[in-house]
Order: C-alpha cells, then sequence, then structure tokens
C-alpha cells in the first residue's frame, strides 16, 4: 500500500514510540501525584511541552494540552466567546474550514452568535481584503486555517495577525497541517490561539495542544470541569504516554521540516507532472497560490469518483476530508471553488509525508493514471 | 483479481474489475440507447446486434460507479440470445438479484429497467 494520506493521519515516528513506551509499559503514574513517580512523569509532560512549543516558537506556559485538534478548536472559539460574555458576538470565518471549526461556529451561530462566512476564490484562497471588508465594530474573533486540509493552500496567517492584534479582534489560526511543514515562529506573528493536533505531524492520535497568547491576555472559559489541570484551562488527568509521544514527534519535525518540506514538495510536482503527462493534461489541479509541500488536489473529468477510488486498491488516498469520507459527498471545498458535484466527486487528495520515495509517487502515478484512463475508455462517448 | 477494498458484492466486483462486454456496436442491424444524466456522471450505453428479431450481440459503455459497471456488463450477458425488442417486466428485480445490489444502489439496478424500456420505445418508433 502505497500511502498518500498523510493529510488524515502520519505514521507513528519512531522517535516518539520510543519515548512513549516506557510511558505505556512501566511508568504509570498519575502526572498529577504528588510523589516521586508523579514528579518523574510531571517533569516528562513539561519536557515534551517545551519541545512542542519550539515547534511554535512559543513558550511552554503558551500550552494547553487537550485530545487533539477538535478540541482545541472547540475550546478556543466556544471559550473565547463564553469568557467575554458577549451575546450575539460577530464572528469571521470560511466557508473552507475544517468541519470541527464550521461545526462549532454553527453551534456558535445556534446559540445566538452571527458569521459572516467569507468565500474562497476559484484557487481556494482567502484573501487580506476579504478579511478586512467583514470586519466591523463589533467583530470579536476571526477563525481561518492556516493550510487547508484539502487543497494545501496557505491563507495570508502573517500578513493577517498584526492587523487583527492591532485591531484588538481575537484571532484563532487552525494549524493542523501547517506545524509539519511551515516553520511557524509565533514570536513573529501575534495570533491568539493556535490549534494543533500531533497525529498530522508524526504523533500519536489522541492529543493535541492549544496556544494561548499570554501577551496580550487570550481569556477563555474551560470547556471541561473537572480536577483544574492545565491550570484550570482543561481538567482531566494528562496522558503522559501520549503527550511524550507528541514531543518527540515535535522534536523530530523541527529537525526534518526544512529539508522534507523542500523534498516533498518536489515530489508533489513529479506527481502532478506524471499524472498530467500520462492523461495528456487531463486533469484539473485544485489550490493554487502558496501551498503547503505535502497536499495536491486533482480532479478528472468523465469519470466517477467512486469507480475510480475502488480501481486504486493499492493506493491510500483520499476524496474530501478524511472526516467528511464517509458521508460520501462530493468535497464541500470543491464545491465551494465552483466545482460541479461531478467533478467534485471525480476528485483525489493525495498528500505526501516525509518518508514518502520518488518510486512511491511514480507507481501512484501509474496506477491513478491507468485508472482514470481504463474508466474513459469505458465511458459514452 | 484487483482487490476489493470496499466491500462490493461479488457479482458486482467480478464484473467491475474485468468487463467482457464495454464497447459500442455500430452498422445496419445495430441500435443503441443511452439512459441517465451525465451531470450526476450516472450513464449507462448499451448498443446491440439484432438479426431476424433475435440479439445477437451486446456491449456497454457506462460512466458511474462499480455497480452502474456491473449492470451494463450483466445486460451484456443477459441481453445476448432474447428476441428483439427483450422484455421489459422484472428486469430490475432481476438485476437487483443476479448482483446482489443493495438499498443504497437500488437506483443503479433501475437503469437496467431504463435501458430496455428505452430498447422497447425505440423497437416501437422504428417499427
Amino acid at each position: 500500500m502505497i500511502d498518500l494520506d498523510h493529510a488524515a493521519t502520519t505514521p507513528l515516528a519512531a522517535e516518539a514510540l520510543d519515548a512513549m513506551w516506557p510511558w505505556l509499559s512501566q511508568r504509570h503514574a498519575n502526572p498529577a501525584s504528588d510523589h516521586a513517580d508523579g514528579r518523574r512523569a510531571r517533569q516528562a509532560v513539561e519536557q515534551a511541552r517545551a519541545e512542542v512549543a519550539d515547534l511554535m516558537g512559543a513558550a511552554p506556559a503558551d500550552l494547553v494540552w487537550t485530545s487533539g485538534a477538535t478540541e482545541s478548536i472547540n475550546l478556543a472559539l466556544k471559550g473565547a466567546l463564553e469568557f467575554r460574555g458577549v451575546r450575539g458576538a460577530h464572528l469571521v470565518s470560511s466557508r473552507i474550514e475544517h468541519k470541527a471549526t464550521l461545526d462549532t461556529l454553527r453551534w456558535l451561530e445556534a446559540q445566538g452568535h452571527r458569521v459572516t462566512w467569507l468565500t474562497p476564490d476559484s484557487e481556494g484562497r482567502i484573501s487580506v481584503d476579504q478579511v478586512r471588508a467583514a470586519l466591523r465594530p463589533d467583530t470579536a474573533l476571526v477563525s481561518l486555517m492556516w493550510v487547508n486540509n484539502e487543497l494545501g493552500v496557505i491563507n495570508p496567517i502573517e500578513a493577517l495577525a498584526p492587523e487583527l492584534r492591532a485591531r484588538g479582534i481575537l484571532f484563532h489560526v487552525d494549524a493542523a497541517q501547517a506545524a509539519a511543514w511551515l516553520p511557524i515562529d509565533l514570536r513573529q506573528v501575534p495570533v491568539d490561539l493556535l490549534s494543533l493536533s500531533a497525529h498530522k505531524l508524526y504523533g500519536p492520535k489522541g492529543i493535541g495542544a492549544l496556544y494561548v497568547c499570554r501577551r496580550p491576555r487570550a481569556r477563555l472559559s474551560p470547556q471541561l470541569h473537572g480536577g483544574g489541570q492545565e491550570q484550570g484551562m482543561r481538567s482531566g488527568t494528562l496522558p503522559t504516554h501520549q503527550i511524550v509521544g507528541f514531543g518527540a514527534a515535535a522534536r523530530s519535525v523541527v529537525a526534518q521540516r526544512d529539508e522534507a518540506a523542500t523534498r516533498v514538495a518536489a515530489l508533489r510536482e513529479r506527481l502532478y507532472q506524471a499524472l498530467s503527462d500520462a492523461l495528456s493534461g487531463r486533469l484539473q489541479r485544485n489550490g493554487g497560490g502558496p501551498v503547503a509541500p505535502h497536499i495536491l488536489n486533482v480532479s478528472f473529468d468523465g469519470v466517477d469518483g467512486e469507480a475510480l477510488r475502488a480501481r486504486l486498491p493499492g493506493l491510500a488516498v483520499s476524496s474530501g476530508a478524511a472526516c467528511s469520507s464517509a458521508t460520501r459527498e462530493p468535497s464541500f471545498v470543491l464545491r465551494a471553488l465552483g466545482h460541479a458535484d461531478a467533478l467534485a466527486d471525480a476528485s483525489l487528495r493525495l498528500s505526501l509525508g516525509r518518508g514518502t520515495t520518488a518510486a512511491e509517487i511514480d507507481a501512484a502515478a501509474a496506477e491513478v493514471a491507468d485508472a482514470v484512463r481504463t474508466l474513459r475508455g469505458w465511458a459514452p462517448a | 483479481m484487483m482487490e476489493n477494498v470496499f466491500g462490493y458484492a461479488a457479482p458486482v466486483w467480478r464484473r467491475f474489475v474485468a468487463p467482457a462486454g464495454v464497447g459500442r456496436l455500430d452498422g445496419p442491424d445495430c441500435r443503441q440507447v443511452i439512459v441517465g444524466s451525465p451531470a450526476a456522471a450516472a450513464q449507462l450505453a448499451v448498443s446491440i446486434r439484432c438479426v431476424d428479431g433475435r440479439i445477437l450481440e451486446a456491449r456497454f459503455q457506462a460512466l458511474g460507479c462499480p455497480v452502474t459497471v456491473a449492470v451494463g456488463q450483466w445486460l451484456t450477458e443477459v441481453l445476448t440470445g432474447q428476441r428483439w425488442p427483450p422484455p421489459t417486466d422484472g428486469v430490475a428485480t432481476a438485476c437487483r438479484a443476479a448482483l446482489e445490489i443493495g438499498a443504497d444502489k437500488a437506483h443503479c439496478g433501475l437503469m437496467a429497467e431504463d435501458v430496455v424500456r428505452a430498447m422497447a420505445r425505440l423497437a416501437e418508433e422504428t417499427s
């Protein structure tokens, strides 16, 4: 199986597994326990916190552990508005955010808040001007993803952040797809809240983090109440094994990111060129402008998406986001770009990883091209 | 055989992997019907060669899911040897049973009946 579904999840880094194993097999203490084993667990948690913070140019104290980016996004959006106690707050986001953001914002709309939904251009980009035009005197928060999970398109976070900070508007960024590939430095980019997912950067599933800016302080109301862990921001026993795995994965990303990004971007272009050559240019590339190194989204007219995927048993790929694939509906992201349903359905998101090889790229391109040619050959003229 | 990753019923899968009846028949003895919706990426075209009121050969072309392709292939199998026009009664039911089509793909089975009914209309128009 050739794995071209790294945007859905990444394999666990060997360093992460090595870091986790002792905390699964021998050391089981609760990091909140006040004895020697508990303190050792606590130390490991804080070491990992420093490692994940280093990934983003943040301070360890800025990070709150969560169960993943979905929880981070919920905590950021719900927590920020709840703390402010504002009824009918105005929020700005885009139509092509991850479902974790979309569904949370829809829930907030149902609670009486108002959302301006920005429509991307045909390349999948949200522009600074669009965001500016949407802002109102009562805008409380803007939420955008740094890298779109289906298209790979990079949003202008660095350009927007200073402006929103100057206007006193909270800025939440979903960095789940960005952290493994882009050199994020929150000392330079004044974001207030930023969501991370370990399993998108070679760490374990079930653990994430929320960056919460301390200066100026981004205040949140906790969404989980209980033992008061994470300074009351997120109660619940900390899973030491997952946290140390996250830390080790973050460390591995920092060490490899620049080289991996360059190499993988070249492989992505090799994949696109191979498909284009094999299909005589009869394919559509989705997502333009600056794109993250690891994502290629292409549509193939004249084939049925389900039939195409059925003829790719040797490839792990997705059409649309993994979290939405189960619904078997055409990608809402591609539909937002103006694709007809049939073309949106006949699309593949091919997402590479730092371990992807040129041989895998060539084999994948051949398999996809063969499937597309076969299906086009079966279609009525 | 290609791995059946998505668990299609065996009669569907073997027809989708190697559909022997793909193609189009042209000529004075041939007729073609096409049903479905290009916008929905669901189309089935079936052509037959008919001599002395009997279908000697059938071919299909399909744009659609694996079940749609299997329906096309199944039609080429059942139409060959039948009289022209073929009977329309019970085609969808027979198709669903032969291909083990579930409720979620029942509309694909109905395309088989659409094809045969289109053939009946064509026969009427050209008689």
